[in-house]
């Protein structure tokens, strides 16, 4: 791989990570500031976890995780002799495969234990406002390298890659507010906005499993995966086990402990791993005695 | 001088539609304009690649490599790649500061709750304030 591009490209990221990070910082003065003007604390503990899982995000990811994600994609980049081109006419696709890479990790994060475990903390919030984009979770790269792996044997730019998949998602950034309406019906369907975000973050049954999308609902659509914010259904933000207490590393653990307690209880290696592998709400369960600080809403784990 | 090519001249010409989308979320009486003909010069289509453009020009001022000075940043990009580069440039820059300054008020503005636009509305001096401020501190260092 050209050092010079790469040099290039990582600066890049660079740049639009602290021009993001700006804007950012405004939408959460202004989160301050309009829960001051609305009567309500600026900062609960929840907004205090938010804040405390924000490292966890641009220095482990930003810093240590995506150097070594890069790495293993190019690692796996040089034993395919397939490649994509990056050039003007090649971008769009690497646009649209950057959307499928982030639906695909996404998904993996909801749908499979394992990784269940690390993305509940980003959902364990009760409130949706921006304070939860700095609500990081510190095992996400893990996943981002098993679900992208393919993309890279199937000859696509690492570097080019890892960029789109993971700076364009970066607009729902913006998205994590109750305080926009439903934005125009096409708007809706093709983009993330903050209405159909929230169906991602609710934890109603209907809302369950729904819009992975980055930028773009179109994967969603394309799986069925796709769900509207219902006017009859109002959402309830958080997760169905719901972690309550004012412990960050009770909160940061929350998930992990019942997996490694389920998995312990898990008859024989076969029922263990389909305990990891298996989808959250719909694995083996072990009896686990009763938590005040934990809210159980149905389908325990999800 | 690298000069740019010939098709790379629209470059320009395509920054006016995002210019458009951003000035028409800006404006309190977007919701009037709904016609064909702005819808396809306005339309929030147009908004998508400021997704790249805006966090990039505003990392770009930060490094001090664009002046939040329109004319000042078509200066420095014309010198090195060009005049058409140069205007792309100053043009994603307004945009940006746009974006900096006022449009995101508005938007929130726009899309709130009708019961709570009054709480909301303080939203534009605040967003003029950082937007400003913003710019001013950045122009005190690099000047």
């Amino acid at each position: 791989m050209d050092e010079a591009f790469v040099k290039n490209v990582a600066e890049a990221i660079a740049l639009f990570g602290f021009g993001g990070g700006i804007l950012l910082l405004f939408c959460l003065i202004a989160e301050a500031f309009l829960r001051h003007r609305e009567g309500l604390k600026p900062f609960s503990r929840e907004t205090g976890h938010n804040y405390l899982f924000f490292p966890l995000g641009p220095l482990l990811e930003g810093v240590i995780a995506n150097t070594l994600l890069i790495a293993g994609l190019t690692a796996l980049w040089h034993l395919t002799p397939l490649r994509v081109a990056v050039n003007w006419w090649t971008l769009p696709l690497y646009f649209l495969v950057g959307e499928l890479a982030f639906y695909i990790f996404h998904r993996a994060g909801h749908e499979l234990r394992i990784f269940w475990a690390d993305h509940s903390i980003h959902h364990s919030a009760e409130t949706y406002d921006f304070t939860v984009n700095l609500r990081h979770t510190p095992f996400s790269t893990v996943y981002r390298l098993l679900t992208w792996s393919p993309l890279a044997l199937l000859g696509f730019h690492p570097v080019v890659l890892v960029l789109m998949a993971i700076n364009i998602p970066a607009f729902q950034t913006f998205c994590h507010t109750q305080r926009i309406g439903r934005l125009a019906p096409w708007f809706e369907w093709l983009f993330v906005t903050p209405s159909n975000h929230a169906v991602h973050h609710a934890c109603n049954p209907i809302y369950l499993d729904k819009n992975y999308g980055g930028l773009l609902m179109i994967w969603d659509h394309a799986f069925g995966t796709y769900q509207r914010l219902e006017d009859s259904e109002p959402p309830v933000f958080g997760i169905t086990r719901q972690p309550r207490s004012s412990n960050p590393i009770r909160v940061l653990t929350h998930e992990f402990r019942y997996l490694a307690g389920d998995v312990r209880a898990a008859p024989g290696l076969t029922a263990k791993l389909k305990v990891l592998l298996g989808k959250p709400g719909k694995t083996f369960q072990a009896d686990h005695a009763p938590d005040p600080m934990v809210i159980e809403r149905g389908l325990a784990g999800h | 001088m690298t000069e740019l090519s010939g098709s790379a001249a629209l470059i320009p010409l395509l920054m006016l539609f995002p210019l458009a989308a951003t000035i028409r979320q800006s404006w309190p009486g977007a919701e009037r304009c709904g016609g064909r003909i702005s819808n396809a010069v306005s339309g929030a289509g147009w908004l998508v690649p400021l997704i790249f453009v805006v966090p990039m020009c505003i990392g770009l001022m930060i490094a001090g490599r664009l002046s939040p000075l329109p004319q000042r940043s078509y200066a420095t990009i014309a010198s090195s790649h060009g005049p058409a580069a140069g205007l792309a440039v100053a043009i994603a820059v307004v945009i940006a500061e746009l974006w900096l300054v006022l449009a995101p008020a508005m938007v929130v503005l726009r899309f709130s709750d009708p019961a709570q636009r009054t709480a909301m509305r303080a939203l534009i001096p605040l967003n003029l304030f950082l937007g400003l401020g913003f710019l001013a501190i950045l122009l005190l260092i690099w000047r």
